[in-house]
């Protein structure tokens, strides 16, 4: 096993499915196995139902009801997350590890001021007062380039347009320096100029702090754009994985040979 | 284009809808499609491209007439349906027929797929059961469905599937035009890829011409003709496909087309920025409404609002600016 410490999370032959009424797994995931290096931006990329999201879920312990992992080992920073004492896990959710989500609008609670969502996270975390919390919640939407801060932070979730309310996500997810940032195709939904706004800030983000990105997608554009690793996924199996110029340029595996043909809308021959 | 003397497909002539916002003191006013023209001919893919809030859906809904236009003219192989009383439509929907984004909410979901092909069929055509029978047996296999689908209902379809039905139903009629929005946006690429395959098969067989709206770059350039750009209810920048994708003129154009990522490695383009994010179509203010987000925005442009421009051939841009830079290395 590779313990070594660029290795921030492993994932090791990880199979999990839901429960149907007979007790019955029906498998979902099957012998799923990848690993991110430190400061990379690793992407898993695949179709609906190839389990990527169920994976990442699985990283964060945030699987749905019905569903359990049958086998298998996640370490983060060589600690497996599956055999952890729960009190640590959860320590380490939102300050080890942390996750953005796809319909950041549906993500936000909508009776709450945004400012108060995030100042919330930060107090969860970190030893601070309120004032402190809001202080460090309006530098974070600052960061994350939402402009007029102060005016923002007293807003609602609905009066936030999606790229908008994305960010507010993102500055939730940085409120405690995530070693490890996971993000569940965070631009599926919104046009292509804000997509590409939304990634610009996030290879900004990472870069300037250090941290590691795991983006789960089916869009293989952005991920040929925006990241070095690549996991691919199909019906619950690792297709193939690898660097990002190794799978688009030249994949192995027939299933990622067809979906870069597909993305890239030409015929195979 | 083939001039010949018949009218074209379509005919957009000075499209208009405004949106009457009610609120305390006046009525505030939503500009979603702003004096929009364009025509398409038989067998043509016309792409309408554009981000949310832009207008796109807005031209098909007026076209159809699910949604009123408060002014201009729409001529279906030369008659206008804008004036028509809603009965004489159905004539007109025999020409025109309309492919919806989702399909899980626009097929009956209480219908079979038999029954949801059978009612075009009944409405426009003298067919007898049995012809009708077999005509949907026929469309099933225009669009790869296998005959053991037909008793099914939308739910025990894929999302694949459920697009086929759909595109089935419009080519039951024969159409001579069909309106897709956004067709592949809820579809996986490897689905995706065989839509746009069918489709093409369809036209090259058919010879039926495409309104095709979609905000997927990547499609558009595979599968249209001739592409028109939208931005706040208003069309900037038209032409060729490659001539757009190639020479970009319009700020708007260039920022649309570089935000778009390809699937290559390491090519991460040089972006053209704009400033800020689209603002709201609500009481638009003179001048063009670029202005505040563009890098090339003169004085001038926020005092007169820019209409279309000749670029090269049938390429017209709504940027002076941006023309008059695009001259200056030739001079």
């Amino acid at each position: 096993m590779n313990a070594s410490s660029d290795v921030v999370l492993d994932v090791k032959r990880l199979s999990g499915g839901f429960e149907d009424t007979d007790h019955q797994i029906l498998p979902v995931l099957t012998d799923v196995t990848f690993s991110i290096r430190r400061g990379v931006s690793a992407a898993i990329v695949g179709e609906s139902g190839s389990g990527k999201s169920i994976t990442a879920l699985s990283v964060l312990g945030l699987t749905p009801a019905g569903f359990s992992l049958t086998a298998g080992q996640i370490r983060f920073e060589g600690e497996d997350l599956l055999t952890m004492d729960p009190a640590r896990r959860r320590k380490l959710s939102g300050r080890g590890l942390s996750m953005v989500f796809q319909d950041a609008r549906a993500a936000l609670n909508p009776v709450f001021t945004v400012g108060w969502q995030i100042a919330d996270v930060v107090r969860i975390h970190q030893d601070v007062g309120r004032r402190e919390a809001r202080r460090r919640a309006e530098e974070l939407l600052d960061r994350v380039r939402v402009p007029e801060p102060a005016r923002r932070m007293k807003q609602y979730p609905h009066e936030f347009s999606g790229g908008m309310a994305q960010r507010a996500m993102l500055a939730m997810a940085l409120a405690c320096q995530p070693r490890l940032l996971i993000l569940d195709e965070p631009t599926t939904g919104l046009d292509v100029t804000i997509q590409a706004d939304i990634l610009d800030l996030i290879a900004d983000l990472k870069a300037a702090s250090g941290m590691t990105t795991c983006l789960i997608t089916h869009d293989l554009g952005v991920v040929a754009e925006n990241c070095d690793q690549v996991v691919v996924m199909q019906q619950g199996c690792v297709r193939e994985s690898g660097s990002c110029a190794q799978i688009i340029n030249t994949p192995t595996d027939p299933y990622t040979k067809q979906l870069i043909s597909d993305s890239r809308l030409v015929e195979t021959s | 284009m083939i001039t010949t003397p018949t009218p074209p497909v379509l005919d957009i002539q000075h499209l208009h809808k405004e949106f009457r916002l009610r609120g305390t003191g006046r009525d505030r006013v939503l500009t979603a499609v702003d004096e929009v023209s364009f025509t398409i001919h038989a067998g043509q893919t016309v792409a309408l491209v554009g981000e949310s809030g832009s207008g796109k859906s807005t031209i098909a809904r007026c076209i159809t007439r699910i949604t009123e236009p408060t002014s201009g003219d729409v001529l279906v192989e030369g008659r206008s349906i804008i004036k028509m009383p809603s009965r004489k439509l159905i004539d007109i929907y025999r020409s025109l027929q309309m492919v919806f984004q989702d399909p899980n909410s626009s097929l009956d979901p209480r219908k079979t797929a038999r029954a949801t092909l059978d009612e075009p069929l009944r409405l426009h055509t003298s067919l007898t059961s049995h012809q009708r029978e077999q005509r949907i047996r026929e469309l099933l296999a225009e669009v790869d469905l296998s005959d053991h689908l037909i008793d099914r209902l939308p739910r025990q379809l894929s999302g694949g599937q459920r697009q086929r039905l759909g595109i089935a139903r419009a080519m039951a009629v024969d159409p001579r035009i069909i309106l897709l929005d956004e067709p592949t946006a809820s579809l996986d690429v490897s689905v995706r890829g065989q839509i746009i395959r069918l489709l093409e098969r369809l036209q090259e067989n058919k010879g039926i011409a495409y309104l095709f709206i979609s905000h997927d770059l990547g499609v558009v350039r595979r599968i249209s003709d001739r592409v028109l750009v939208m931005y706040l209810g208003t069309i900037v920048e038209e032409g060729p496909t490659e001539e757009v994708f190639t020479h970009p003129v319009h700020p708007y154009t260039q920022s649309l087309l570089s935000a778009a990522p390809l699937v290559e490695v390491g090519r991460r383009r040089e972006r053209v920025r704009l400033a800020g994010e689209i603002p709201s179509p609500v009481d638009l203010p003179a001048g063009c409404r670029l202005v505040g987000r563009c890098p090339v925005a003169t004085t001038a442009c926020a005092t007169t609002e820019p209409s279309l421009l000749n670029v090269t051939g049938s390429h017209r841009a709504a940027c002076p600016v941006a023309l008059d830079m695009q001259q200056v290395p030739s001079t």
